[in-house]
């Protein structure tokens, strides 16, 4: 499946409208968008399930994360139980 | 008089600190009048450069009227977000400014002006928020006309709540909570489920799971991917967990101590006597960790000591800095509480939703109304909050009790200040070691007030600081992809958080692996697991049994 950063862009647009001003790219960090916290991760999460049916760890979605990981991660899923 | 008519009339007292935010204001004219002016020359520099920003777009031609109308939305937008930063760095600098506030008014004061500056925000209003007119002018209008509806279907509900989740994706016992177990014990208060084993061989020493009645317990056995439950079950340990009753009137008798010797007690004798074993590994979360710390103090008494050592995950025991939830929760709200609480025997469960939501209104509240109402979208499929709109409802005689000896008189901090069945209770001489979890951004219980566990109580601590809110650092699975990072070390006897977390170094990823090595050198060699229930305690029901399922 191909990813592109500007279809989680607009996804984030939608999700934080405080954002609207901000350039979004691959290098973007989850934790430089206006209001985010641990339950708007929640929310990005049920985005990205939506629009990719794919689950996203909510472990991914912190300060951190760039949205090339996510991407990275949406081309490449990995089940939690088999890091246990 | 008036000022009694008054408290009935507003329990939460906004009017009050407005009220006095003004008049420590009007004592210091120049202070107030520099105050005003510092707004002033801040508007004035928002309006230059909105009207710069709209010169600028003067030139530029649109394709059509449609989108000339989304530009111009656009334009509006983002000159409301300007004029909106202004307004709301000023309204709190008034208050953080303010001469000669208690910290008290103060912090309520801030709390409120929170309150309003996200409710203003731009984006919760239609006209102001891009991405609404453009869903409205892309859907020919029936994105609105969904909203519409969904505003109708939350009000014909009549709890004065919006949806926080789609509710038809998620069912207890299909996708949720179905880590395979038996109920193997019921009273008139709780179930105890026993997880089924899934390792050849188990430590022998339990984990009892003690869960806060305030939502259901699934939160430790939400879906396959974040089961703490499984996860510690796939571990190798035998998994015991409370599962309350959803009280109604007929359960308004029903105290702190039926919770604790009915409940958590119970709990233990159960899985102690399912696995032979004469201790176990407790651990409560938020206010379950409070009633399982009232424990060990009631235990401390006794000789013969069931609990090897304890977990309490975000949960605090000294009340004194509470957080926002302290804005809440005064002398003369406590009395307005059980008023309402005494009229219908429980405190209800609208009424503790709405308090949770309004310590994150721009996450729990204002982005639903945008979601939900304006772009009329069905509400995200989440399991957490999922959970976290399975509120239950407080007995009044536990309720009042614990709001008052807990938020505002805060016994348990003090040794011996707090009584339970006459046995006065001192942390002080639980000894059993203690692993602490806090959430560095938790909004329910502030993981500076519950570092002060540390010096509460004898035993050796070991605190761990998780980079997230009150349930997001809680359901905390390890994962290749973790980008959470959490700190961790010894603790005991420590008073200052601050001192302590600049002697820490970040790890990532999930903390419960380190939960695990904290908890397996004390749980004994590993032996055959014990069977699903036993002749005392027999299985009665599949997990997740009964109680759960009530409305």
């Amino acid at each position: 499946m191909k990813v592109s950063s500007a279809q989680i862009a607009t996804g984030l647009r939608d999700i934080f409208p405080e954002c609207a001003d901000m350039a979004l790219s691959n290098e973007t960090i989850l934790g430089d968008l206006p209001e985010w916290d641990s339950m708007a991760a929640v929310n990005l999460q049920s985005f990205l399930h939506q629009a990719f049916e794919i689950e996203v760890p909510l472990e991914l979605l912190s300060d951190e994360t760039s949205i090339q990981e996510i991407c990275d991660f949406l081309v490449s899923p990995v089940d939690n139980e088999s890091a246990w | 008089m008036v000022e009694t008519m008054q408290k009935r009339s507003d329990p939460i007292q906004t009017p009050g600190v407005a009220i006095d935010l003004n008049a420590a204001w009007m004592k210091n004219h120049d202070a107030l009048a520099a105050n005003c002016q510092e707004l002033n020359r801040a508007m004035h520099q928002a309006t230059q450069k909105v009207y710069d920003h709209m010169q600028a777009s003067l030139a530029e031609t649109p394709p059509s009227a449609g989108e000339a109308l989304l530009q111009w939305i656009q334009k509006l937008a983002w000159s409301s977000r300007q004029y909106h930063q202004v307004l709301s760095d000023w309204l709190i600098s008034h208050v953080d400014q303010a001469p000669d506030l208690t910290p008290a008014t103060r912090r309520q004061a801030r709390f409120w002006v929170r309150q309003i500056n996200e409710m203003i925000a731009p984006s919760n209003f239609f006209w102001t928020n891009p991405q609404a007119v453009q869903r409205f002018v892309r859907s020919d209008g029936r994105s609105l006309l969904n909203g519409w509806r969904n505003w109708m279907t939350d009000l014909q509900r009549g709890d004065g709540l919006l949806r926080l989740t789609d509710q038809e994706s998620f069912s207890v016992g299909q996708n949720v909570a179905t880590t395979p177990g038996q109920v193997v014990y019921r009273n008139a208060l709780v179930e105890v489920i026993q997880y089924a084993p899934q390792t050849e061989r188990v430590h022998p020493v339990p984990v009892v799971l003690i869960q806060p009645w305030i939502n259901k317990y699934y939160i430790f056995d939400l879906t396959a991917q974040n089961s703490l439950v499984r996860y510690l079950v796939c571990k190798g340990f035998s998994v015991f967990v409370t599962s309350w009753k959803n009280p109604d009137a007929d359960m308004r008798h029903i105290t702190f101590e039926d919770y604790m010797c009915n409940g958590a007690l119970a709990t233990i004798q159960v899985a102690r006597t399912i696995c032979r074993s004469p201790k176990v590994h407790a651990a409560g979360y938020c206010i379950g960790g409070t009633l399982l710390a009232a424990l060990m103090g009631w235990l401390a008494h006794d000789e013969h000591q069931p609990v090897a050592d304890v977990t309490l995950f975000a949960t605090m025991l000294d009340f004194s800095q509470p957080g926002d939830l302290g804005c809440f929760l005064t002398p003369d709200t406590l009395s307005a509480i059980e008023q309402a609480v005494a009229a219908k025997g429980v405190l209800k469960d609208n009424l503790m939703a709405l308090t949770f939501r309004m310590l994150n209104p721009s996450e729990l509240i204002w982005r639903y109304v945008v979601n939900n109402y304006f772009y009329g979208e069905p509400p995200p499929r989440s399991e957490i909050l999922f959970w976290n709109s399975d509120s239950t409802r407080l007995p009044e005689a536990m309720c009042n009790f614990y709001l008052k000896s807990f938020y505002i008189e805060n016994r348990m901090a003090t040794p011996n200040a707090l009584k339970v069945t006459q046995r006065p209770i001192d942390l002080k001489q639980v000894r059993q070691p203690h692993y602490l979890v806090g959430a560095a951004k938790d909004h329910i219980c502030p993981w500076q007030a519950t570092f002060q566990t540390c010096h509460l109580v004898r035993g050796p601590v070991r605190y761990i600081l998780a980079d997230e809110g009150h349930i997001t650092g809680f359901v905390n699975p390890p994962s290749p992809w973790s980008k959470k990072k959490y700190w961790a070390g010894a603790a005991s006897r420590r008073r200052d958080h601050n001192k302590w977390l600049q002697r820490q170094t970040p790890s990532k990823g999930s903390w419960w692996p380190d939960w695990v090595a904290w908890l397996t050198p004390r749980s004994g060699k590993k032996v055959p697991p014990p069977s699903m229930g036993c002749k005392t305690y027999p299985a009665l029901a599949p997990a997740p049994g009964t109680y759960v399922l009530e409305p």
